[in-house]
Formats: structure tokens, sequence, C-alpha cells
């Protein structure tokens, strides 16, 4: 290969190849790594930046269901909450199949800052398309501590 | 040279990083005007959103239409700059940049291949600054092809490698061994004549998606162990079908994807074929393309050389060419009619007048009358990709449907009027968007207007049987059960086995206090047919029956009826419409 038809600042400057050269093993390293937060189970229901794509796990039917306590006449009410009614359709989808945890910690922290509301709770149950069972999902937030937490029962 | 050296540094032939750039940019420009922006419409609403990071959430504003819209048109104007003028690093890590934050600031655009894209540009902006004058000795056959140092191509490579890793290694379990995932991703009457050609050869349908799911995993792997190998080794003879043969398969496995509509990703399949292309296909193929580039830009140079004339003249054409450019960009951005289009046009002609005057400050007055006219071009591109498209119909349309969901009637109004003033020759959804307009002057209690809208609709597409259905119903609410029947009739025309439309027809038929249009027998027969059409679960439906069997004098046809409804209210849970139930036929209801 003829040498006078090769350019590049990389070729010319060999402090740039190492700098290169770092780039390229700091890039490869978070690329085999970043997927692998899925795969090893740190976290299995977000498999963003993990390339699952048309695996098994992508086909699931979730079922959600969310309560709300209000005040009203001074009494504590629990009641259904028509998340349809509440978050736009795009979110509404996202919520509803995503079974991601930080996306129902967002809603409830969102949702508690609205008047009259006490407490909010979400439960999302979703099975894969071979059957299997996905780790239940029950957040509930209030308005003293809007952080959601893992919840059992309502005042 | 260390392996390490060898693998990253050999030089291969600089024409393919070259058309790498111009080919990725092109199809993202075209991807970013003619898809993406037509999600601009989820965002902004009921103050609600979650970023990709939470980092994010803490230091961005709200993301709304108008931030998105701009982000995704500005992205695509450089994009553009970037094929016309020069894909120069700062225009390249600008379009990183700006799209890597138009995903990443909301949760709405999930999709992997938006991370893929923007790995290819972080890769596309770490290869060296070619122009077309690098490649002139291309058109020379007696000269050695010009080679370039390109670290970032193979890195390239080896990032597609790594996805198609991964999206192999996470098929591997049970489910997707034995077909089943991959049944449940397929359109099945896309796939039917796939199916029936196998059936032909005696092999099951079974066996058919248990061949296609290992046959997937395989393709992948061999897929990305060619990327991880892909070197200049292309054009020699002995390696070329080789080569040759894994473009095939990634075209063969890619295009297919999009046939089988096995799910909605964008154009990744596209964005894929052509990255097989540019590292597959032999060099010596690209040579044509590459001397038309050299060629154009000759001309171009020639063509342009009057501006790097002295004195006054070219100097004050270029400032006249740029103010015609500038008021160009603005007019463009405002005839997009969409949010955050003028700013996105506002900001582009910034930018050019930063890059332009830092040319006229270097004394190169012809790379500043490139850029212009570089500029000027991409966002007349854009402005035809939006324009010429349904882009814009689609946008209000599905915005119109958002505000509907959220009760935002007047909103929702005006978002659908934009839909019907952009639908044009496209017939049914000018139609479909004056019924949705319709729709929304109902909930917003003008029913007159709804009527008008609903008529609309149906002058556009008379043979639209939602239409139909809606202006029947209206005219109904408003006591003229005449003209309900016909527009009932004529939905029931166009969609014969529609069950409201049949319930609907059934009820007036079977109540109307017009003798003339009272017909139970005829309600029986259309209120039968929409109770075997839901297979008698519809509670509505049994009742219509019930109320026709009582006008035609079939009393012990309503009870047996009356019961069954009864008691799939009772199931739904729906006690008050059981007790009415029983009201009506006279009975008492049962202690729970």
């Amino acid at each position: 290969m003829p040498v006078d038809n090769v350019s590049s600042a990389v070729n010319a400057r060999p402090g740039t190849r190492i700098l290169a050269s770092v780039l390229i093993a700091i890039y490869l390293a978070v690329q085999l790594l970043l997927p692998l937060r899925y795969y090893s189970g740190a976290s299995q229901a977000d498999p963003r930046f993990s390339w699952r794509m048309f695996s098994s796990t992508g086909q699931k039917h979730c079922l959600a269901k969310a309560y709300e306590i209000i005040r009203q006449d001074g009494k504590l009410l629990e009641r259904p909450l028509q998340l349809d009614s509440v978050l736009p359709r795009s979110w509404l989808h996202i919520l509803k199949t995503s079974h991601q945890q930080n996306v129902v910690e967002e809603f409830l922290s969102w949702y508690c800052q609205r008047p009259g509301i006490v407490q909010v709770r979400y439960e999302s149950d979703c099975t894969l398309a071979d059957g299997t069972q996905l780790p239940r999902i029950r957040l509930e937030s209030d308005r003293k501590a809007p952080l959601p937490r893992k919840g059992e029962s309502l005042p | 040279m260390n392996a390490w050296n060898r693998y990253w540094y050999t030089p291969l032939a600089s024409v393919r990083p070259y058309l790498l750039i111009k080919s990725v940019l092109a199809i993202f420009a075209l991807d970013l005007c003619v898809l993406m922006l037509r999600r601009g419409h989820w965002y902004g609403h009921a103050d609600f959103n979650i970023a990709h990071f939470r980092w994010l959430d803490t230091l961005q504003p709200l993301p709304t239409q108008t931030s998105y819209n701009c982000v995704l048109l500005l992205t695509a104007i450089l994009a553009l700059v970037g094929i016309f003028y020069s894909a120069n690093r700062l225009i390249l890590v600008l379009i990183l940049t700006l799209y890597t934050y138009s995903w990443s600031m909301s949760l709405h655009d999930a999709f992997q291949h938006h991370y893929f894209i923007s790995l290819v540009l972080f890769c596309v902006a770490c290869l060296p600054n070619l122009c077309a004058n690098d490649l002139s000795t291309l058109t020379d056959r007696n000269r050695p092809e010009p080679m370039h140092v390109a670290w970032s191509f193979r890195l390239l490579g080896v990032t597609i490698a790594i996805v198609y890793a991964y999206a192999a290694i996470a098929k591997i379990d049970a489910a997707w061994f034995s077909g089943f995932t991959l049944q449940q991703f397929l359109r099945p009457a896309r796939f039917e004549p796939i199916l029936q050609a196998f059936a032909f050869c005696g092999v099951s349908e079974q066996a058919v998606y248990r061949l296609l799911a290992v046959g997937t995993i395989v393709i992948e792997l061999m897929l990305a162990g060619t990327y991880l190998i892909a070197t200049d080794f292309q054009n020699r003879s002995r390696y070329r079908v080789f080569y040759l043969g894994m473009w095939a398969l990634a075209l063969i496995f890619h295009l297919g994807i999009e046939i089988a509509g096995i799910q909605n990703i964008g154009w990744f399949s596209f964005y894929m074929i052509l990255l097989a292309t540019v590292f597959f296909f032999p060099s010596e193929c690209f040579r044509p393309l590459a001397i038309g580039f050299v060629r154009m830009a000759s001309w171009f140079d020639r063509a342009s050389a009057w501006s790097a004339g002295r004195g006054a003249g070219p100097m004050l054409a270029i400032l006249l060419i740029a103010f015609v450019v500038i008021i160009g960009l603005f007019a463009e951005g405002r005839y997009l009619d969409l949010p955050g289009a003028t700013y996105a046009f506002g900001f582009s002609a910034l930018l050019m007048i930063a890059f332009a005057a830092n040319h006229l400050l270097r004394a190169r007055p012809q790379s500043a009358y490139c850029c212009l006219l570089a500029w000027g071009t991409a966002g007349s591109v854009v402005l035809v990709a939006v324009v010429g498209t349904t882009v814009r119909l689609d946008y209000y349309l599905q915005l119109g449907h958002d505000y509907r969901h959220l009760g935002q009637w007047t909103a929702a109004k005006d978002a659908y009027q934009k839909a019907a003033d952009y639908a044009g020759n496209d017939l049914p959804s000018a139609a479909a968007a004056q019924l949705h307009m319709g729709r929304s002057f109902w909930s917003a209690e003008q029913p007159q207007r709804a009527i008008e809208r609903f008529q609309n609709a149906i002058r556009i597409w008379p043979g639209y049987p939602e239409a139909h259905y809606n202006l029947a119903i209206a005219f109904h609410q408003s006591q003229q059960t005449h003209k309900a029947l016909v527009h009932f009739r004529e939905a029931l025309k166009y969609r014969p086995d529609w069950i409201p439309a049949l319930n609907q027809t059934a009820k007036i038929l079977a109540v109307a206090p017009d003798t003339e249009l009272k017909n139970p027998d005829v309600a029986i027969t259309l209120a039968e047919r929409a109770a075997h059409l839901s297979g008698g679960q519809n509670v509505d439906v049994l009742v219509t029956l019930v109320i026709a069997y009582q006008a035609a004098g079939r009393q012990k046809m309503a009870l047996s009826t009356g019961k069954r409804a009864a008691a799939l209210a009772h199931r739904d849970g729906n006690v008050e419409l059981a007790q009415k139930i029983y009201k009506r036929l006279g009975m008492v209801a049962p202690a729970p």
C-alpha cells in the first residue's frame, strides 16, 4: 500500500493515537457492560440500552390499578383512580405497559401534588407471553411524603 | 504495529467513511422530518414528563411541543447542511448533542434505535473530516485509491456487532426457540402467504416459526461476526463473494422484518441496510458515486469562483444572499406552522450567520458563499419533506385526540381544524378531521355545530359510516328521528355488521312513536343480528332485543332474553341496570 495516499491526524501524531485508543477502550467497555445491567437481573424491568429487541420479555400483558384517598367533608374517602382521565394518552400507555418502578414513582409524586389528594396507591401485575409472572409493583405516595414507598395498606 | 493498532489504525478506502457520513446524514434528516416530527404532539400535556435520566429532569424545563419540534427541526437542518456544505466536526457534534437530547428529554422516545442512532452519530463525528476533494484521485484509475485511517469507522462496525450479538443473546430462551414469541410479533395477514407456501411443501406452521426463530439468532450472530472482521478485504476477490453474501443476508433479514411487520421501530431496518452496504460492498462499487460527488464539487467550485474575487462587489453580493437566505429561513419556519418551527429556523439562521462570518473574517468568501447556499438549500429540503408528506395532518389529528382525551375541547377543535386544513387530497383524513371536530363540538355541548361538522365529513366522503352514525346519534338526541334513521341506515349500508349501528337502528324501529317509522319485525331482525355478532354477551343489545320482542308482542322471547340480559348485567356488577330490566319485564329482581 503506498504511503502517500494515506492521511489522517491520528496517523500523524502518536499522542493523538494514544488518546484515541483510550477513548475506544472506554467506549467499548461502556457498550459491553451497559447491557449487562439488564441481563444480570440488576434492572430487569428496564430494558433500555440492552439491545433486547423482539425477545420474549418484550411481549407482556399488564393490568394496572390505582386508588386515591381524598379528603371530602372532613372525612377520608378511598376510590379507584381513573388513570385515563388524568394522564395524557401517551403516558397512560407507558405507565401501563412499561412495568418500570421509576415511571410509577414519578407518576405518584406528580399526582400527589394535586389539590385534595391525600394518598395514591398503584398496583401493576404483568405476565410475559410465556406465562411468567413479573414481580408485582405496588407503590403508594402521600402528600406529606411524596416520595413513593412500597405500600401494603392504607390508613 | 501490534494487533490493537493494526485493527484500529489500518487505513481503509476513504470513500467508505465519506459515503457513511453523507448517507447517514441523509436518511437521518429525512427520518427526523418525516417520522419523528409526527410524534411532537406527545409533549407538554398535563405538565407531566419523565426524562430518560433523573438528573436531566432536574436540569431541563418541562419539554413542550415547541422545544421538542425545535430540537428536531434544527437537527434536521444541520444534518442537511452536513451533506451540502461540510460535515465539519462542530456541526456533527451539534447534531449528536441535539439528537441525543431530543430522545433523552422524555421516555416517549423509548425505542432503542434512538440510542443506536446516537452511537452511530458519535462514530460519524469522530471520522476524519473528509471532503469531496480528498477523493479527487478516484477520477484517475492509474492513481492509487485514496486511503484514510478512520478508527471510528471500525468502532462503528464493532458497535453494530455488539448490538447484533446482544439482540441474539436476548432471544435465547424456550419461548423464543419454540417459535411462540415470533408468532406473537408477526402480523398474520402479511405472513399468511409464506405459511401457505411452506404448507404446500409439507412444512407445518409450528415448524416454520421454529425455523425462523432459530434462523434469526443465527443470522444476527453471523452479521455480528462479519462486522467485527469487516476490513478492506471486501476488495479482494476471494472475500468479495462472502461479504456480498452477508450484505444480501442483512438485506433479506431487515426487509423481512419490515415486510412481516414485526414491530414498528421506525426506520431502524433501513439504517441497518444502509450500514451493511457501506461496510460490506467492495469500495470499487462506490467509485462512480464518489466520482459524481467529486465532479459536482469541482463544478460548484468553478460556479462560485466569482465570490472569491477582489473588491466590494462580491462582498456585497454575499451580504445580499445572506439577507435573502435569512428572510427565506424565517418564512419557511412560519410556513411550516408547527410549534417550534420558527425557533428552529431562526436558530439555524443564527448558526449560519456565525459560520459565514467566521469564513469572511478568515478571508474565505467562497466558503462563506457555499455555507449560505447550503443552509438555504437545507431549509428548503426540510420544508419540502414536511409539507410534501402527511406530517402536519397526522400531527394535528393526533394532537386533537390528545386534547379530547384530556377534555380540552376548544384546543381539540383547533387542532382538528388544522388537520382538516392540511388533509389536502387525502379525503378520508379530511373527513376524519371533520368527524373528530364534530365530536369535540358535541362534547362541548354545541350540537348544531357538531351536526354541521358531521355533515361536512359526509360531504367529503359520502361512504363514511362513522360520520353517518355520529350524525344519526346527533339527530336522534335532537328528536329528529326520521333523519336519524336515514343516517343509521346509511351507516349500515357501508358497514353492515357494525353492532352499535344495528342496535341503535333496532331501538328506533322498536319504540318509534310514529307509526310510519315503527317496525318491530325489522327491529327484531337487526337486534338478533347484533346479538349474534356480539356472541350474546352485549347487555345493551340484549335489552334492545327485549324491547323489540315486546313491541312485536312476543312476550315469551322477551322474558327469556330479558333474564339473560339481567344475568349479564349482574355479572358485570351493574345491579341498577339488572333491576331496570326486571322492572321492564314486570318481574321482581331476585335477591342477590
